[in-house]
């Protein structure tokens, strides 16, 4: 199942986005699909686009960004 | 504006701040506190207005919307206090910090260091231990004052 989640670019970080779809790989699909950082994950979990959107807020709390 | 703005939904709360009130960095910190528990999703401008979309992980559990949301709201108090008196401290924080860096090798303190100022820290810490510290559980009152001096054997 294809789940797009759109991340605000003024608020979450464009590598930790990436960072986070190789993280992701082996449980999810995902790309970004443009400059508003519209990820699209294919998984057959329903919330994986949740769980990335923490994922990604997590990253960046380690990455000393925010 | 106002400060915080709460709008609880069936199964997520949108808690919406102003930035004015409670900066970007103050809303991250909150929001780390729950990434255990719930799903978070900020938007908006963090000039203007953020909204911070908050949707429990499990649905079983009894709290409402609402004080999922409300707890959020608290939560962004704390960090904003906590950056403020980080901010107010901070000059504190450094001159003890010189001050054990020199008491450990006084040889490295360069030129520039040495623009410590021994009155000014003096009168940092005068007024640091003017202020009232709270202590319900007299946690700070030594024990012999507390219980009276044990006898010796």
């Amino acid at each position: 199942m294809e789940r797009k989640i759109v991340l605000n670019n003024k608020l979450y970080h464009k590598e930790s986005i990436l960072q986070a779809i190789d993280d992701f790989k082996s449980e999810a699909k995902g790309k970004l699909l443009d400059d508003t950082f519209t990820v699209s994950l294919t998984s057959p979990h329903d919330n994986i686009h949740m769980e990335f959107a923490n994922y990604v807020l997590g990253l960046m709390k380690n990455n000393g960004i925010a | 504006m106002e400060s915080t703005q709460i709008k609880a939904d069936t199964d997520s709360v949108t808690v919406t701040v102003n930035p004015k009130v409670y900066p970007i960095e103050t809303v991250y910190s909150a929001a780390y506190v729950f990434l255990d528990s719930l799903y978070i999703l900020l938007d908006g401008d963090p000039e203007t207005g953020i909204s911070v979309k908050l949707t429990p992980k499990n649905k079983t559990g009894n709290d409402t919307m609402e004080k999922i949301g409300m707890e959020f709201a608290n939560e962004l108090i704390n960090y904003a206090d906590y950056r403020e008196r980080a901010k107010d401290s901070r000059k504190i924080r450094e001159m003890l910090l010189q001050r054990a860096l020199f008491t450990n090798d006084p040889a490295s303190f360069t030129s520039k260091e040495a623009d410590f100022d021994e009155e000014e820290f003096n009168t940092l810490m005068k007024e640091l231990e003017k202020e009232e510290i709270e202590d319900p559980d007299d946690i700070a009152v030594p024990w012999e004052e507390k219980y009276g001096k044990k006898d010796s054997a």
